[in-house]
C-alpha cells in the first residue's frame, strides 16, 4: 500500500515493527509490569523509540509504554522539530492505546497507529472512546489519527493474561478481547 | 494498562451539569449526564395503558397484574393513576412497557392476551403512553418524570447538595480556595519562565491538607528529558509533572525537571515536591494493595479544566477529587467529555468547578 507517496507498507514491514513491539512487551512482564510494549518507526524504515510500561518502576500510574517511547525517540532524535519527526512516524504498539495515550499521540501528531488487542477497559483508540477520529476533538487535541487493529491480537492477549495470573490467580482475566 | 481489579468509588457521584447550579456559588459540581434535568436522562419508553370501567375494579386488576405481570426492574412506576374523561374521572393502569413486554404493544390484541383475560371485562380503551424508565436521581428528573407518568422518588441528599452546592461549609470553602490560590500563584511563577504558560496545578493529601506538589505548564520551557538532553516536552502539561513529582514524593518519579526543580523545594516555588513523607507514607490504610496508584486519596486543584490526556492520567492515579477555575474546549472533566462520571472506566471521583474563576481565567 502506497502512503504519503514514499512510504511502502508492506506486511512484512509490519510484522516486524510489531514484532519489535512484542520484544518490549516481554521485558515488561519480565520486569513485573503490565505487558505493553511498543516501537515509534520513522519512514517505516528506522525505530527512533521504543518504550514499555514503567508504572511499577516509576510509581506514576501514566508511564505507560507509549509515553515511554516518546521519550525515548525525543532522546535519541535530540531536534528542535521533533513535531515534524513524529508527523513521519508510526507506533506499534502490543495493546490499543488508552484513552490517555490516544489524546497525546493524536495532539504530538503521530502519522498512524497499529496495534494489537483491544484495551476493553481504557481503550482510546475504539474501545471506550474514539479520541482517535472524534472530530470534535480537532481545535483542542489535533488531526485525527489513523488507527489500525488486529496485528498478533492473540499474542497480545497472552501476554497480559500471562501477566495477571501470575499476579493474583482469583482475580478474573483482564477483558481484553481479540 | 492496569490491574484488572473493580474498586468501588469513595463516591457514587459520577455527574456534572454546571448549569444547573445556582449561579453566584463558589462552587459548582460538575456531575455525569445521567443526573441531567433532561427528558434523555429520565429515558421515555412506550407503554400500554388503559382505563377501567369503574374504580371499583382496582384492587381487583392491581392484584392480577402485580401478580401474572409485574414490571420487573421498576419499582418506581406506579401502576395507576387518574385522569379526566369526558365521562368524570377515571383511573388508568399500565399494562405494558415495551421494554418487558415487546409482544404485548398491541392495541389491538391487548384484551385478548392470556394473561390479561381474567381482568378483561374491567378493562377498556388500551392506548399508548410514555414511560420514564429510569428512576428520577434528582427533584427536577422527578418532575420532568410526573409529566409522563406517576413515579415515586428517593431523594439522595448528597446528590441534591452538589446540585444545590451546598455540600462544603464555609470553612472547607475557605480551604478549597486557599489551594487554588497556590495554583494560581504557581502558574503565575510559571508564566515568568514562559508568558505561555497557563496552568498551575496543587496536589493535596486532604486527610491532613498537606501538599504533595506544585507544577506549572512546562510545555515551552527546555528542560532535563533523560541523562542531559534538555528539550521542550509537548507532553509536560502542568498536571503531569503534578502527577510525576508526586511518584517523586513516594520515591519514584520519571523526570528530574532541572533547571527548574530545586533540590529543596519549597511550596511556593512553582515545581515543588514533598520530600518530607515517608515513602510509604500513604496507601498503607489502603484497601488496594497497588502501592503505586499513588495519588488515591488525594485532591488536585488545577486552574483551567484539564485536558483529556492530563483528564484520563488523574483516573490512572485514582485521584479522589479535582477543583477546577475555568472549563475549556476539550476539557475532559465536563467539557468534551466527563471522564471521571463513566461507568465503563474503573475509577470514578467527584469533579468540581468554578473554583476562583474570574482569578483563574485571567491567567
Amino acid at each position: 500500500m502506497m502512503d504519503n507517496g514514499n512510504i511502502c507498507e508492506t506486511s512484512s514491514n509490519i510484522s516486524n515493527w510489531m514484532e519489535s513491539a512484542f520484544k518490549y512487551a516481554e521485558e515488561a512482564l519480565e520486569h513485573g509490569e503490565v505487558p505493553v510494549g511498543c516501537v515509534i518507526v520513522h519512514k517505516d524504515t528506522k525505530v527512533i523509540g521504543t518504550g514499555r510500561n514503567k508504572v511499577n518502576e516509576t510509581k506514576n500510574a501514566t508511564r505507560h509504554a507509549e509515553m515511554v517511547a516518546i521519550d525515548d525517540a525525543m532522546c535519541n532524535m535530540k531536534t528542535d522539530n521533533i513535531l515534524e519527526v513524529f508527523s513521519e512516524s508510526a507506533l506499534y504498539v502490543t495493546v490499543e492505546p488508552c484513552i490517555m495515550c490516544a489524546a497525546s499521540l493524536r495532539s504530538i501528531g503521530i502519522q498512524t497507529i497499529y496495534y494489537g488487542c483491544k484495551n476493553e477497559r481504557f481503550g482510546g483508540c475504539g474501545s471506550v472512546l474514539h479520541i482517535h477520529t472524534d472530530e470534535a476533538l480537532t481545535a483542542s487535541t489535533g488531526q485525527p489519527l489513523q488507527c489500525k487493529s488486529g496485528y498478533y491480537s492473540e499474542r497480545a492477549v497472552k501476554l497480559l493474561k500471562s501477566f495477571y495470573k501470575q499476579e493474583n490467580p482469583n482475580v478474573t482475566l483482564p477483558s481484553v478481547r481479540q | 494498562m492496569e490491574e484488572p481489579m473493580e474498586k468501588k468509588s469513595r463516591l457514587d457521584v459520577a455527574v456534572l451539569n454546571p448549569s444547573t447550579c445556582i449561579k453566584d456559588k463558589r462552587i459548582s459540581c460538575v456531575l455525569g449526564d445521567e443526573y441531567a434535568a433532561n427528558k434523555d436522562a429520565v429515558g421515555l419508553v412506550k407503554g400500554l395503558a388503559v382505563t377501567l370501567t369503574s374504580k371499583k375494579y382496582a384492587s381487583q386488576v392491581l392484584k392480577h397484574l402485580t401478580e401474572y405481570l409485574p414490571l420487573e426492574g421498576l419499582q418506581h412506576l406506579k401502576r395507576v393513576r387518574s385522569v379526566k374523561t369526558h365521562d368524570g374521572d377515571k383511573l388508568q393502569v399500565l399494562m405494558f412497557v415495551a421494554t418487558l413486554h415487546e409482544d404485548f404493544m398491541d392495541l389491538n390484541k391487548t384484551l385478548n392476551i392470556k394473561e390479561i383475560k381474567p381482568v378483561k371485562d374491567f378493562i377498556m380503551d388500551p392506548m399508548f403512553v410514555a414511560i420514564p424508565i429510569k428512576p428520577p436521581l434528582t427533584r427536577d428528573q422527578f418532575n420532568i418524570c410526573k409529566q409522563y407518568w406517576p413515579v415515586s422518588f428517593h431523594e439522595d441528599k448528597k446528590i441534591s447538595k452538589l446540585l444545590l452546592c451546598s455540600l462544603f461549609a464555609d470553612d472547607d470553602m475557605d480551604r478549597i480556595e486557599e489551594n487554588m490560590d497556590l495554583a494560581i500563584e504557581t502558574a503565575r511563577i510559571g508564566k515568568k519562565f514562559d508568558p505561555r504558560c497557563d496552568q498551575g496545578v496543587v496536589i493535596v493529601d486532604p486527610a491532613t491538607n498537606t501538599i504533595i506538589s506544585t507544577a506549572f505548564d512546562m510545555r515551552n520551557m527546555e528542560c532535563e528529558i533523560k541523562d542531559g538532553y534538555f528539550a521542550r516536552h509537548p507532553l509536560n502539561h502542568a498536571v503531569m509533572v503534578a502527577i510525576d513529582l508526586v511518584a517523586r514524593s513516594q520515591g519514584g518519579g520519571t523526570y528530574t525537571y532541572k533547571p527548574f526543580l530545586k533540590s529543596n523545594s519549597k511550596i511556593n516555588d512553582g515545581l515543588y515536591f514533598n520530600s518530607t513523607l515517608p515513602t510509604s507514607a500513604r496507601n498503607t490504610s489502603d484497601t488496594s494493595d497497588k502501592g503505586y496508584y499513588i495519588c488515591t486519596g488525594l485532591d488536585v486543584y488545577v486552574t483551567k479544566e484539564p485536558c483529556i490526556m492530563c483528564s484520563m492520567a488523574l483516573l490512572h492515579s485514582r485521584v479522589r477529587c479535582v477543583f477546577y477555575g475555568v472549563s475549556r474546549p476539550g476539557g475532559g472533566l465536563g467539557s468534551a467529555f466527563k471522564l471521571h462520571a463513566r461507568k465503563d472506566l474503573n475509577h470514578r471521583f467527584e469533579v468540581f468547578c468554578n473554583v476562583l474563576k474570574s482569578k483563574c481565567q485571567v491567567l
